[in-house]
């Protein structure tokens, strides 16, 4: 007389139970030794893992599943019964065909008669649900990934649209009130050709300086593009700051001549070597001179003076123009920042300078500072690296790229 | 001659190249195309070293969602790790200070090195290194600018990582 199911031995039922369960669903298990070495498996873990290159029993675990590497106190927890499982969800399998298997792999405590006989490891393969979470992830991060390069292309497309509106506004006044001035200058000295009268060289001398003015906007344009879009190369080079004072004076002296001014220059008899960009530091000397003598009043006085001091040069620009209280003073770097005192006058400037020569100015390790006081004049001080002192740096052609 | 077996944990948010440079890394190769990792892969690269060999077990941890509900758990037992940023986008920065908080509860005082990937994307660049430095100098870790596409920086990551397992060993 055959058994009926209720007669069955429960650990027969269970072996049987679990031989069904891996036939529908795709699962493995072995039996892990307390000394963590597999001891048995299921006839289909190797096939599960698609490896049968030597046999299984008697492995240590985390040579045969390197995700148990690290595990081994998790796994002693659960052996002890302080923990009451051990899992791993997802691991990735690369098959041979270059797909991938998700496979779970669960460790619990295995009891006989009251005492611990080990682990139980079960491993399932999830991959069908692992794929499709997989596609709904993939979009999800896509979609992410192009909100994000919308939102840089928004702020970009404003930046683009805010120097458009810049670049309009400087043609429209700012670089339009020089080449206005230069028409009238010019028109005087054809005309005074025409009559046979001599050169008028104060003519000449303000063309000239609204030219510099010119090219002086134009560079700041571009430089603001630079900086805007991260894009500023500095090209560090040992150059002689009392040289490119000098080379800079000579285009602003026009413009200082113009307005009666006394423009001095104290500079060390030996060159002040400083290791920066030559083409940059004549945009700063350039922004910071003419700022100077562009706001200091007719027979006014612009003096600059250059001192070596530890490991910089200083640099000092002072003038006796109507100076500026403490809190224009601390806005005086923001971009597009004109005090309303410059604002009301009849001076011309688009709040730009200033915030150039800071941004050049700290792409190459130095610094400014201004000291002012209403009614007393300003003080621009600009220190530069020493060329000895630069450090590693300062070798030929080095590049540095400064990003905002 | 000794055999040691190491688990090292890469992290970061999803698509700053985690599993590029792992295949870099160990495979040696590099694939434009994007796919997310969901849950973790295990990979093994074997070092010789002077005492013997050190098996590096390199567990690439999805990013972002669905590291947050499964993975901290897997942060158990790694012996070093590898924080990731892109380069070209500055919210997976912000995500660094995330994933080195998690490390330092689950794994305190391992070594951990931060990478700022994509190195390649020159022109696209939005994280500077002073970003990085400031990201990085609270959990006293340091960085490096690494390219999984040139394979800029990607060996001496690994390098330097695995010559600070051997310290702290």
């Amino acid at each position: 007389m055959s058994a009926t199911p209720t007669d069955l031995d429960p650990v027969l039922l269970a072996a049987r139970a679990a031989a069904a369960f891996t036939r529908t669903h795709r699962l493995a298990y072995a039996h892990i030794a307390p000394d963590l070495t597999i001891a048995r498996a299921s006839p289909n873990f190797e096939k599960l893992l698609d490896s049968s290159d030597t046999p299984i029993e008697g492995q240590p675990l985390t040579d045969r599943l390197w995700g148990f590497i690290g595990a081994e106190e998790d796994l002693l927890a659960v052996l002890r019964g302080t923990a009451p499982d051990y899992m791993l969800e997802q691991v990735n399998h690369e098959l041979p065909d270059g797909s991938t298997a998700y496979l779970t792999y669960r460790v619990t405590r295995l009891d006989q008669d009251g005492e611990t006989g080990g682990l139980l490891l079960v491993i399932e393969d999830v991959t069908a649900a692992s794929i499709l979470q997989q596609h709904v992830t993939q979009d999800r991060n896509e979609l992410r990934l192009v909100q994000t390069q919308l939102s840089h292309a928004i702020v970009e497309l404003q930046r683009l649209n805010r120097f458009k509106s810049l670049v309009l506004s400087m043609a429209a006044h700012d670089l339009r009130s020089p080449l206005t001035v230069v028409r009238g200058y010019a028109d005087l000295l054809l005309k005074a050709l025409e009559r046979g009268k001599p050169v008028d060289r104060e003519a000449i001398a303000t063309i000239l300086a609204q030219a510099d003015r010119l090219n002086q906007m134009i560079a700041n344009l571009l430089n603001l593009d630079q900086i805007e879009r991260g894009q500023l190369i500095i090209k560090p080079a040992p150059c002689d700051l009392n040289e490119l004072v000098r080379d800079v004076t000579k285009t602003i002296s026009p413009m200082a001549a113009l307005g009666g001014l006394s423009l001095l220059l104290d500079l060390p008899g030996t060159p002040t070597r400083v290791y920066a960009d030559p083409d940059r530091v004549r945009q700063i000397l350039q922004n910071v001179m003419s700022n100077a003598v562009k706001y200091t009043p007719s027979r006014g006085r612009v003096e600059i003076v250059i001192r070596p001091f530890e490991d910089e040069a200083i640099l000092r620009i002072t003038d006796t123009g109507p100076g500026m209280t403490q809190a224009q003073v601390a806005r005086l770097f923001q971009p597009y920042y004109r005090t309303d005192d410059a604002r009301e006058s009849q001076i011309e400037g688009s709040g730009l300078g200033l915030f150039i020569v800071k941004t050049l100015v700290d792409a190459q390790h130095g610094a400014v500072a201004v000291d002012s006081e209403p009614g007393r004049g300003t003080t621009l001080t600009l220190m530069l690296p020493l060329a000895n002192s630069a450090g590693d740096g300062q070798d030929a052609g080095q590049e540095n790229s400064r990003r905002r | 001659m000794a055999v040691i077996q190491k688990k090292i944990c890469l992290l970061g948010d999803f698509a700053v190249g985690k599993t590029s440079l792992v295949r870099r890394y160990v495979e040696g190769g590099f694939d434009d195309k994007y796919l997310s990792t969901i849950g973790v892969k295990i990979v093994r690269r074997s070092l010789t070293r002077p005492y013997g060999t050190l098996h590096l077990v390199i567990w690439d941890l999805a990013g972002s969602d669905e590291f947050s509900t499964t993975a901290p758990r897997y942060l158990q037992g790694t012996a070093a790790a590898l924080i990731v940023c892109d380069l070209t986008r500055p919210q997976t920065l912000a995500s660094f200070q995330f994933y080195a908080d998690l490390l330092q509860a689950q794994a305190p005082a391992i070594p951990q090195i931060f990478l700022g990937n994509k190195a390649d994307l020159v022109a696209e660049r939005a994280l500077s290194d002073a970003d990085l430095q400031a990201a990085c100098a609270p959990y006293g870790g340091r960085y490096l600018l690494t390219s999984a596409k040139t394979g800029e920086h990607v060996e001496q990551a690994f390098s330097l990582l695995a010559d600070a397992l051997e310290v702290a060993r």
